[in-house]
């Protein structure tokens, strides 16, 4: 009895806290090159229980898929903007912005304008 | 080892004729892999994989048309129509016309320079695309027809054929295929995705030489499934699968019948694990259970390194395992009054012959750099093929060929160096220099492989003008410098059949001038060997073709010297 009483409360706990071992999520990363995009995916899929991280130079958003019962999204934020990349609400630091490549200083408009003009990749 | 869209597809009685029966205008892109080749693709490839991608119906051209003419009156016509018939589906037909009727003999010895020959080659695809359920589908049919004749001069086939009235050859090829290619991805899991592969074929070539009769008939059968996965996360990918590949074989050489059939069955597992920085590894095994080769392992390794910006550090591994098809691979040797002399091993089943097996190692550096702010790129790349096992194709009594089991060290040892640069706008300069060292042990002693330069230069160069209205100029210019190529020995000929030991060394200069007109038309005209260089005596004996010395398989340059051609192409999107 004791044990069907354990049992259930082990069952009773994974559906009562159903995670998802490839929950989806989508928000946008700041930055502007293709050098930001390895960046922003290599911070996205080297934080623990990420399975899946594209980033789109277009659209800046970045989808995810990672393992619910390992990790939680603010987790693989924090992660992302340790590595200098700014989320829709949230700031990098401004030691990490400084970490990054002169060419990935999205922040500068000037910077933005050049690789929408092709004159720096 | 040649691949079509990632199937093999030049092997078996194809071997000897390459990439020249699929046309150029057909091709997508190339892929070249140097090296120990991924287990995907099978247990065969030694040195290297080229894989050649076919232009899809979905994304080319509506209607291309291109017509060449060459001055030795080769014709060739490439057209190509696709269309999309429905969200889903596309389809395209591929049409390929070469041919040349006109006899050349510049050197005067009384023998074709160039064959004479007819080609049609025919392809149709079609093309499944289903984004939303992750399905992407092709089949393609393809038939061939090829035909050439060679020899001398006044030649007739309809009477002369198989007499002594006059030297004369017909290679006949005919060829059919199906392949078909499926792939599903699941749009809930990117990285997941299961692909099938089937290819069959029917290849068959009837021809004589001289009085030898050679035909080959190969039908084939190649199937394949391959899953792919992570393993954690998207920097530890995996591939595992089967293939299947029936080839049945019946050859007539001279009077003698060869049948036979290889089944082979094998399953491989890859690993790749990227960091998404400096370090890439590739891993693979494959085990395999072939009737005549056995049950083997395939293990085969790559890793990319990057020490420091701008570069690349490679190394791979790899072993590879093959039948020799002894008389498809060697099809000149027919042209020749040399007796075939086949030393059979008591295990050998590949014709009493033993499988080949080689191991090849490899590594490569790349560095990028800037010279005068310039792009410019160096590449150093040393490859080794050691063979445990090898079917050593012996010339050197120029009476004889003998194909015989390796006894002792046969290696080749390639070292190439290449540089790129781009000095200015639209104008590209690449350069190569290549060192390629390949000997056998033969029954008379170590040698270095006949008709093999030892150092080759190549040079290209190319400019653009600045695109104005649609239209520009194109140039194009390529050299190349072959050094000496040893002669297998003459030495038992009488003193009027003896080659010197080694081939002097010849070099070669290409130029292409294209003028666009539009996106939709352009004209080009250009020259091969423009300095018309000539191997002056190509076949050996060419007076006495059915006597003992007659020998047209020692050519190591041009025979025919300068051509010129011109053509255009016209598409519609």
């Amino acid at each position: 009895m004791k044990y069907i009483v354990l049992l259930i409360f082990m069952i009773g706990s994974t559906s009562m806290f159903a995670q998802d071992r490839n929950a989806k999520a989508s928000f946008h990363v700041d930055g502007v090159c293709m050098m930001c995009k390895d960046r922003i995916e290599k911070a996205g899929i080297t934080s623990k229980g990420v399975k899946f991280a594209n980033w789109n130079l277009e659209t800046q958003e970045l989808q995810l898929i990672f393992n619910e019962t390992k990790t939680d999204l603010k987790t693989i934020q924090t992660n992302i903007l340790q590595a200098g990349h700014d989320l829709d609400s949230l700031k990098a630091s401004d030691e990490a912005y400084a970490r990054l490549d002169a060419c990935c200083k999205y922040r500068d408009p000037e910077i933005r304008a050049d690789h929408v003009s092709g004159k720096i990749d | 080892m040649i691949a079509t869209e990632n199937i093999p597809s030049v092997r078996g009685a194809a071997q000897a004729y390459g990439l020249s029966f699929t046309p150029g205008t057909w091709v997508e892109s190339i892929q070249i892999t140097k090296g120990a080749g991924s287990v995907v693709n099978g247990y065969e490839s030694i040195a290297g994989q080229i894989n050649a991608e076919l232009q899809k119906p979905a994304n080319s051209d509506k209607l291309f048309v291109n017509l060449y003419g060459a001055s030795s009156k080769r014709l060739e016509i490439n057209t190509q129509y696709n269309t999309q018939l429905n969200k889903k589906w596309s389809t395209g037909i591929f049409v390929h016309g070469n041919s040349q009727q006109e006899e050349h003999d510049v050197n005067n010895d009384n023998f074709l320079d160039m064959p004479l020959y007819n080609q049609i080659n025919l392809m149709n695809r079609w093309q499944y695309i289903d984004n939303e359920n992750g399905i992407v589908a092709f089949m393609n049919l393809r038939y061939l027809n090829d035909e050439k004749q060679t020899g001398e001069l006044d030649f007739d086939p309809d009477t002369d054929n198989l007499t002594t009235n006059a030297w004369g050859s017909e290679i006949n090829t005919q060829r059919y295929e199906f392949s078909g290619k499926l792939g599903y991805v699941n749009p809930e899991l990117p990285w997941q995705s299961v692909g099938m592969q089937l290819a069959v074929s029917n290849h068959q070539q009837d021809s004589y030489f001289g009085l030898r009769v050679y035909d080959i008939e190969h039908n084939s059968i190649y199937s394949n499934i391959i899953y792919n996965s992570i393993i954690g996360d998207s920097r530890h990918k995996i591939k595992t699968g089967l293939d299947f590949t029936q080839d049945s074989y019946n050859e007539l050489v001279e009077d003698t019948d060869y049948v036979h059939k290889d089944n082979s069955v094998g399953g491989f597992f890859e690993y790749n694990f990227d960091d998404l920085d400096k370090f890439n590894l590739t891993a693979g095994v494959r085990a395999d259970y072939h009737n005549r080769l056995g049950f083997f392992l395939t293990p085969r390794v790559h890793a990319r390194y990057r020490p420091w910006a701008k570069s690349a550090l490679r190394v791979s591994f790899g072993r590879g395992k093959r039948a020799a098809n002894i008389f498809a691979e060697n099809q000149n040797l027919f042209a020749s009054s040399r007796e075939i002399n086949i030393q059979r091993s008591a295990s050998g089943d590949i014709y009493g012959l033993d499988p080949e097996i080689a191991w090849n190692y490899g590594v490569s550096f790349m560095q990028g750099f800037n010279i005068f702010s310039r792009k410019a790129e160096l590449i150093f790349d040393y490859y080794r093929t050691d063979f445990q096992n090898q079917v050593v194709v012996d010339w050197e009594n120029p009476q004889e060929i003998s194909f015989y089991n390796l006894d002792g060290d046969s290696f080749a040892n390639s070292f190439q160096t290449e540089f790129s640069y781009n000095p200015a706008e639209r104008l590209d300069l690449r350069m190569a220099y290549k060192f390629y060292d390949v000997q056998t042990k033969y029954q008379t002693g170590t040698k270095i492989k006949p008709l093999i330069p030892e150092h080759r230069v190549f040079a290209n160069l190319s400019y653009e003008t600045e695109i104005k209205n649609n239209s520009q100029w194109k140039f194009d210019a390529t050299y190349n410098w072959l050094g000496e190529q040893r002669f297998p020995s003459t030495a038992t000929n009488p003193e009027e059949f003896q080659l010197g030991e080694y081939s002097p060394s010849l070099s070669t200069l290409n130029a292409q001038i294209t003028r666009v007109f539009s996106n939709r038309f352009e004209i080009y005209v250009g020259g091969e060997n423009m300095t018309n260089v000539r191997q002056d005596r190509p076949i050996l004996a060419a007076e006495d073709p059915f006597g003992e010395y007659f020998d047209s398989t020692l050519v190591y340059g041009p025979v025919f010297g300068n051509l010129y051609y011109a053509g255009f192409r016209f598409k519609l999107n």
